[in-house]
């Protein structure tokens, strides 16, 4: 609906939250298979999950849908799979999985890649689907022999016994999965980091086979007429973005969340006039939050539609309270889920508090007074959120079924798709990324040597020096955080962070022998700096950790958003420098340096 | 008589904390605030607490959900010198507020610190809860619509659950389970009788792995864990 009016309306700028939450992991599928998605997991059926830092039980999403079938991969059926866990944090996931095993961070690329060196040495690769179905796979081959295993164990920190066992118990365990997370996508790299992850599925053949990774259907929706346009709005969608999706910045990127500040503070490509935020909370989730309230602040005019007093709602000039989920409604399907077509519909539950509207009533009505091409746009699809939603499902069940069951399910899920499941060039899963290519000759790149290996592991780029800043910061999303949403819950505040017993609070988890090179102690106030700013919390000694990392959770340090959030812990984003995976736009979490000394 | 008892399945266990959640709203338990938690004042009726052991890089964290244990041989039970405390015929160690003298012996002699006291003054806008959720309408017993300061509070098997299921003759394990029990995304937890040879319960308990958390102490508890 929003991307309907903005269309109607004739704005370019329509920034989603996704260039913060993950768009690397899509480009880094697109690079392989041509899917600019997610990738949806057979998890019933699997029998070894390798996460390279996927939190699936804390920031995972689908979170409930992973949650149910954890507990169907351990004691549902005959046979348990292992979960092995990549990550520099003992996570609630490591804690829960079979084996935890801490990596230098920013280096799961480097893992990937030393594993495809043993699997590809070893012979243990997937020669079938290999020879029938992928491309590219002898330059690939060639690329992965430049990171034999005493290189690779160098980088990562981990023994290279132990890559090798994990490479033979990957690629021997059918079906196995590698999956990737927040820890390993959400680095200026990670688009690569993604890509060369995404290639050991392709190594074991474990694409689209049961047990393996999958395609998610989506649903048919009855279709919405194409939208009028009137002379301004053509006028206006001609316009570049102002996050610079598409161009050489950002080559293959859908959104570009966080170059939005930059963009308006600096008037490029043209000077911001009004913004609308649906439901935002930027200037908390995004690294580097100063710069998102100067921004705000130069807006002229900014209208928030939100159900929360949260921080960008202080800086609204209009603002529009809507309604929570289990006021309005809505219809919804799986971004990425058990691979099979689903769609649910939302029915209100309880009544709206107060004048609160839902935000598709208040567009339907915002299209109504506007009139002319933007009210023809809207005129068809019924005059309320209820009539929308049973229009646009429509072609799914009847509406009366739909009201009593509330979901619809598609045909069961076929695998092996292999003839047409592929949008790549060559029609193959492609070790040797077509569609890169295609993009760079686009984008007129020289082709230069290393950039045509298309599988590399680049160092991360860290803010900061190492002399002055010697420890990583790692801000991670606990549980309790889900999606920043859920802190005005006091509920969920006082069990905030299950493994430390400890709510209402940020505390600053360091390595306890780092802590005690530091003179640092248990409870202790300390500063942790960056070269951009400085936050004080008190310090939580933790053997699971890296000892290079320091680990903040996120989700606190608010300064609106109700009596049981306001003024409670700290927000780790203050002390992210800013930069981005270049090619999908995603913006890097763990890419800061920080010092960390006594208060 | 039935013999209650719950299974809760460390290996299925995400440790996301939704029955921590489900037993705050099912019993009205209030929340605490930044001062009480520091005083762990906080009350809660079952939690998730974690055990770390060893040095990184190997290092082991058990997140495990504690609600009471429901003993057949109740420490607390043996203490309270106002019987206020007591174990009804089907195994649920129940408290009675009325006659609980507050005196906090039970939960000294509680070896799983299920028990928490109430400090919070009654008059607090928390404790009345003007909004019950929809279904707490319908039901015929909600058991704490308001609270009481001064007295030790604990897990119940959510007992309201159970009598009520007895009444409908719903079966009980299968169509009414305690709130934290159907609640757990993940099945990791399971409710029923342990004289029934059927139920998921005895078949975790007869289970060559299942235990019980400190059993030396011989208070034969009916919480039994299966482990990861």
């Amino acid at each position: 609906m929003i991307f309907r009016f903005a269309g109607a309306f004739g704005t370019p700028n329509i920034v989603s939250g996704d260039g913060l939450d993950g768009e690397s992991e899509k480009s880094g599928n697109w690079m392989a298979d041509g899917h600019y998605e997610f990738s949806a997991y057979d998890l019933d059926q699997t029998q070894y999950l390798l996460l390279f830092g996927a939190d699936l039980l804390e920031s995972g999403r689908p979170l409930s849908h992973l949650l149910r079938k954890w507990g169907r991969i351990r004691r549902e059926r005959p046979n348990r799979a292992k979960i092995v866990m990549v990550h520099p944090r003992y996570s609630v996931t490591a804690a829960k999985s079979d084996e935890w095993i801490p990596i230098s961070p920013g280096t799961e690329g480097a893992l990937a890649m030393g594993m495809a060196y043993v699997i590809i040495q070893e012979r243990l690769y997937d020669k079938a689907f290999i020879e029938r179905w992928t491309a590219g796979f002898e330059n690939y081959r060639k690329v992965v022999f430049q990171y034999p295993l005493e290189q690779v164990s160098r980088i990562t920190g981990i023994p290279s016994d132990t890559i090798q066992r994990l490479a033979r118990e990957f690629a021997v365990t059918k079906p196995a999965i590698a999956m990737r997370g927040k820890g390993s996508l959400y680095l200026p790299g990670g688009s690569y980091n993604s890509y060369a992850i995404h290639c050991l599925n392709g190594l074991v053949g474990s694409i689209d086979v049961p047990g393996g990774v999958l395609y998610q259907e989506k649903p048919h929706y009855k279709a919405l007429p194409s939208i009028v346009e009137d002379g301004i709005a053509k006028k206006g969608r001609g316009q570049p973005p102002v996050d610079f999706r598409g161009t050489e910045r950002f080559p293959c990127a859908r959104t570009v969340t966080n170059q939005v500040p930059e963009s308006i503070l600096e008037e490029i490509p043209y000077p911001t006039e009004m913004a609308i935020g649906f439901n935002c909370n930027f200037m908390m989730t995004a690294p580097s939050t100063k710069r998102w309230e100067e921004a705000m602040k130069k807006v002229p005019f900014y209208v928030h539609l939100s159900p929360f007093m949260n921080e960008m709602a202080l800086y609204a000039d209009l603002l529009l309270p809507v309604t929570t989920y289990l006021e309005e409604w809505g219809y919804d399907h799986s971004s990425h889920g058990a691979g099979f077509a689903e769609v649910r519909i939302k029915q209100p539950v309880v009544k709206p508090y107060g004048e609160a509207k839902s935000s598709m009533d208040i567009l339907l009505m915002l299209a109504k007074k506007l009139g002319g091409s933007i009210e023809k746009s809207f005129a068809s699809l019924g005059e309320d959120q209820e009539r929308f939603v049973q229009f646009r499902t429509s072609s799914l069940m009847p509406w009366k079924d739909f009201l009593a069951k509330g979901v619809w399910v598609g045909p069961e899920y076929q695998y092996k798709k292999y003839d047409r499941i592929f949008k790549t060039p060559s029609k193959r899963f492609e070790f040797s990324s077509g569609n890169l290519e295609t993009l760079f000759v686009k984008n007129g790149k020289r082709r230069d040597h290393r950039r045509d290996d298309r599988h590399r592991y680049d160092e991360v780029r860290f803010l900061g020096e190492k002399e002055s800043y010697p420890l990583i910061l790692h801000p991670y999303q606990p549980l309790m955080a889900f999606e920043h949403g859920s802190q005005n819950y006091p509920w969920a505040q006082e069990i905030y962070l299950p493994l430390h017993g400890i709510g209402w609070n940020t505390p600053v988890e360091i390595h306890s022998e780092t802590a005690r090179r530091l003179g640092i102690r248990e409870g202790d106030e300390i500063w942790v700096e960056s070269s951009f700013s400085k936050i004080k919390a008190r310090a939580k000694c933790s053997e699971g950790l890296h000892p290079e990392v320091i680990a903040i959770p996120s989700g606190q340090g608010h300064y609106a958003y109700g009596r049981w959030q306001k003024g409670i812990g700290v927000n780790p984003n203050e002390l992210i420098g800013v930069d981005f995976d270049r090619i999908s736009g995603q913006s890097s979490y763990f890419n800061t340096r920080v010092k960390v000394y006594k208060a | 008589m039935p013999k209650w008892a719950m299974v809760i399945d460390l290996d299925k266990c995400t440790g996301c904390q939704a029955c921590v959640v489900a037993c705050k709203e099912e019993n009205n338990v209030p929340h605490g605030s930044p001062e009480e938690q520091r005083r762990r004042r906080d009350i809660y009726w079952n939690k998730v607490i974690a055990v770390t052991r060893g040095r990184y890089p190997r290092i082991r964290t058990e997140l495990i959900p504690m609600p009471c244990m429901q003993c057949d041989d109740p420490p607390c039970v043996t203490v309270c010198p106002a019987k206020a405390t007591y174990r009804r015929e089907d195994g649920i160690v129940i408290q009675n507020y009325r006659r609980c003298i507050g005196c906090k012996y039970c939960m000294v002699a509680c070896p799983y610190g299920a028990r928490s006291f109430n400090f919070r003054k009654q008059d607090e806008k928390e404790y009345h809860r003007p909004d019950p959720p929809p279904d707490h309408h319908s039901r015929e017993v909600w058991p704490f619509p308001v609270r009481i300061q001064g007295v030790v509070e604990k897990c119940t098997f959510c007992f309201h659950r159970i009598d009520r299921g007895i009444r409908e003759r719903k079966k009980i394990g299968v169509e009414v389970v305690p709130a934290c029990v159907e609640a757990c995304p993940s099945c990791a937890m399971a409710f029923g009788d342990l004289d029934d040879p059927t139920s998921p319960v005895s078949n975790a308990f007869g289970s060559r792995t299942a235990f019980r958390l400190r059993e030396e102490l011989k208070t034969n508890p009916k919480v039994i864990y299966l482990p990861r």
